[in-house]
């Protein structure tokens, strides 16, 4: 056989196996109830709040320490302005959550940064892609290192689609979340109307905080260089930045208090924007938190958040 | 570049496409350039260490041949004091300033730099060259360009097979066409090395992390899965990237040599090492042990030469002491086995043992994987402190449960399954159980060829079940790097 002849019969595979692959991906039959429930569309609903919210505004961005442990209510009624919470998840990365709401920061804002021990620069493309997929407008905030890594990062995306679809085919089972519920957590519809992740009030907190995972490898560097560019943007358009150490259950704190401290002192050492408090003004009992180290439960939240209006009040006033 | 990434994606059909289409005259060139490319996009700096030992190399092989006396051997010393340099500086000098360090004998700054990818292998390879032409087994290579491309020829440059120069020089002088059963073949090898690192590799990493990533927190049962899982996730890594040069090698026509041979279905340790990374131990071999002596001196030096053999070759896998640990067990394990080799005659016969075949060779298997899998606790807790890797072996059969508490879901769930669910359990075991069935068949026939007989509805609807399988099962979400490619 030619080498053409070949070339031929190897395209045609590809296009086989690669385009049942994109096939699903396009057609998947999941695609409009996860619009409805998925977590990650929840950008939607917190986006418009941030759009359409008037300046100033207080916007709070973090990852689900923030989700779970703030009530923007409290921060509103206390301060007197509106509060966006535009906290969804870590994972997203400190570069693609700041990009998320630079540009409907105006003059007279503040933003409150709390980004968690884990928080990374760059973050996971792959969920910022499956945001995406809900929220278009999501691909302005991300930035791929090259070319390859962009093919790369959507064929990851796709095979995890065709994966995902063909299972729950498989299960044959619709889960329908609900606040009311006794066992949701993450679904679009699980925060109110001020951002707060609200479905876990009513969920029985788990009897003991697993341990987390934090790294002495690991630093903070990159993600205070975000923070630090963040903030020198903002002062331009004389917009307010702080940043409030995440909250961490005591029993782990205990065990990583040793790593927590050197993320401190990069935080002292690297960090260009003002820092309210210490990282131990947010550390509570074991007892407040639902079901990991960052995760508050409703009254650890409102306990958490007193604190934050404590801290930003002797700085605004 | 990654055999996994999507940059050797693109890389491979263009390189292999453009070697068709260009003349033979033409192909050692583009070869080469695409090698250093391929090196290249780990750090281009690099690419000077091996053009300097390629220099030194050349040179030295030509001086070698046409030297006389004792000149030779200066050359080859040369030779092997630019190798051994070049891989003492960048592998060991942070060892041995921790350790001069430690004994309070002297305090240095510790060196600041990544180790250059593949150096331990190209610089064997390397070496090898230059021993067998001081040896006369091969005639120095006056060609430039093509002694360049023996030492950095892609699919083998950064993780072997680490090749003879009798085995790989001809090889570029022969002229190689375009040949469809042939490519196909390379192509089909290539896939099940994917498939093997991929999918099942990278499968069973999860299941290891999970133990050795936290050690203190498990004891006995855990452990034990842990280690077994391991066992199969570092054959599947490196056979699966030794798969993966080979086919890719074969593809364009060239043959390599084969790396591993079903090693888990070994009867004893020393034949465990002529199954598996065959290279290395070949190389070890030749170029270390039977150069003291070998088999050739008194049983005591013997014995002192293979453990000694043994835990240098622990010692190239890294700067370490626990891969120094795992390599000189192994030497252990080989000494007190050929030791022992009459007792253990004499034993099989006592029991009876030795009648029946079937039953001496399973224990001989089974006792041969428990010692390796044991072994590779080291090899995998190469990064852990003395105390976490302590903890592991000492608590390797603690915390056993009753009879009750082990027949319960709970404790399979927490214990055995590692908190994974139980369809992800039986996923990996699946998969062992798939590899193994494979290699069994294998041993006398060739499932590549077999499948190229199949009527083309048929192959066609095998390439497309396995390729659909590659996507389901593959673990793409956390791409791991070859573990091979730290060394």
């Amino acid at each position: 056989m030619k080498i053409e002849q070949f070339l031929f019969k190897a395209l045609l595979l590809t296009c086989l196996t690669w385009g049942t692959v994109e096939i699903v991906f396009y057609f998947d039959p999941y695609k409009k109830h996860d619009l409805e429930y998925s977590y990650n569309a929840v950008i939607i609903d917190k986006y418009k709040r941030l759009k359409d919210t008037p300046s100033p505004k207080i916007v709070l961005i973090a990852g689900s320490n923030f989700a779970y442990g703030i009530n923007s209510k409290l921060i509103a009624d206390s301060l007197q302005k509106p509060v966006v919470n535009m906290a969804i998840h870590y994972d997203y990365g400190t570069k693609f959550m700041l990009n998320q709401i630079s540009s409907e920061l105006h003059k007279g804002d503040t933003v409150i940064m709390g980004f968690e021990y884990i928080i990374e620069c760059k973050g996971n493309k792959q969920e910022q892609l499956l945001m995406a997929r809900y929220f278009p407008k999501a691909k302005e905030w991300m930035k791929f290192d090259n070319f390859f890594e962009e093919i790369q990062v959507n064929g990851q995306l796709r095979i995890n689609t065709f994966k995902t679809v063909l299972e729950r085919l498989y299960k044959n089972t619709e889960v329908n979340y609900q606040i009311l519920d006794t066992t949701s957590v993450f679904f679009r519809g699980a925060i109110n109307e001020y951002g707060d992740l609200i479905s876990h009030y009513n969920n029985p907190p788990m009897k003991r905080i697993p341990r987390a995972i934090l790294s002495d490898k690991v630093s903070l560097k990159n993600a205070i260089n975000d923070m630090n560019m963040f903030y020198e943007v903002m002062k331009t358009k004389k917009v307010k930045v702080y940043y409030v150490y995440p909250t961490y259950s005591e029993s782990n704190y205990v065990l990583d208090k040793k790593i927590i401290d050197k993320f401190q002192l990069e935080c002292d050492k690297y960090a260009q924007f003002p820092i309210l408090g210490k990282p131990t003004d947010f550390v509570f009992a074991d007892s407040l938190y639902h079901d990991m180290a960052y995760h508050l439960t409703q009254k650890g939240g409102e306990i958490r958040t007193q604190k934050i209006i404590y801290l930003l009040s002797r700085k605004i006033y | 570049m990654l055999f996994n990434s999507i940059e050797f994606l693109l890389f491979f059909p263009i390189v292999t496409i453009i070697y068709f289409l260009l003349g033979h005259k033409n192909r050692w060139w583009w070869l080469l350039a695409a090698s250093c490319v391929f090196y290249m996009v780990f750090k281009p700096e690099y690419l000077l260490i091996l053009g300097f030992t390629i220099v030194i190399d050349y040179f030295a092989g030509i001086w070698i041949e046409n030297a006389i006396g004792k000149q030779k051997k200066w050359f080859l010393i040369i030779s092997l004091v630019a190798n051994i340099g070049v891989l003492a500086f960048f592998k060991y000098t942070n060892f041995a300033i921790v350790a001069l360090a430690q004994a309070n004998v002297a305090h240095f700054k510790l060196l600041d730099f990544i180790l250059p990818i593949g150096l331990s292998f190209h610089t064997f390879q390397a070496m090898s060259y230059t021993i067998e032409v001081y040896r006369g087994n091969h005639k120095a290579e006056k060609h430039f360009g093509l002694y360049a491309l023996y030492v950095m020829f892609y699919p083998q440059l950064v993780a072997g097979p680490i090749e003879r120069p009798q085995n790989v020089l001809h090889q570029f002088y022969e002229k190689k066409n375009f040949d469809y059963l042939r490519v196909t073949s390379g192509l089909k090898l290539m896939a099940w090395g994917l498939f093997k690192k991929v999918v099942i590799a990278d499968r069973l990493a999860l299941f290891a992390d999970k133990v050795y990533n936290s050690p203190m927190d498990y004891e006995g049962i855990p452990i034990i899965v842990a280690t077994f899982f391991f066992t199969f996730q570092i054959y599947c890594d490196f056979s699966g990237y030794s798969d993966i040069a080979l086919g890719t090698a074969e593809v364009m026509g060239f043959k390599l040599m084969k790396n591993f041979d079903r090693p888990y279905f070994s009867k004893s340790i020393s034949e465990f090492w002529r199954r598996w990374h065959i290279s290395l131990s070949t190389w070890f071999r030749d170029y270390l042990y039977i150069p003291l002596g070998g088999n050739r001196v008194g049983k005591p030096r013997q014995y002192f030469n293979q453990f000694f053999v043994f835990a240098i070759s622990g010692f190239w896998h890294g700067a370490n002491w626990n891969f120094i640990i795992w390599g000189a067990l192994h030497g252990f394990y080989l000494v007190f086995a050929r030791i022992t080799q009459k007792q253990r005659t004499a034993f099989n016969k006592i029991t009876g043992l030795e009648k029946v075949p079937f039953l001496l060779k399973t224990l001989q298997v089974i006792t041969t994987f428990s010692l390796v899998a044991f072994a590779w606790i080291f090899f995998r807790g190469n990064y852990l402190e003395q105390s976490q890797l302590f903890h592991l072996v000492s608590h390797l059969f603690s915390n056993f449960p009753t009879l009750k508490e082990f027949l319960t879901l709970n404790y399979f769930l927490q214990n055995i399954s590692l908190n994974f669910t139980l369809v992800e359990f039986l996923i990996a075991i699946g998969l062992i159980v798939f590899m193994e069935i494979i290699h069994y068949i294998q041993r006398d026939k060739s499932i590549r060829q077999l499948v190229s007989t199949y009527p083309m509805a048929a192959r066609w609807s095998l390439y497309f079940l396995f390729i659909m399988a590659f996507f389901i099962l593959g673990v793409f979400d956390k791409p791991a790097q070859f573990i091979y490619f730290q060394f």
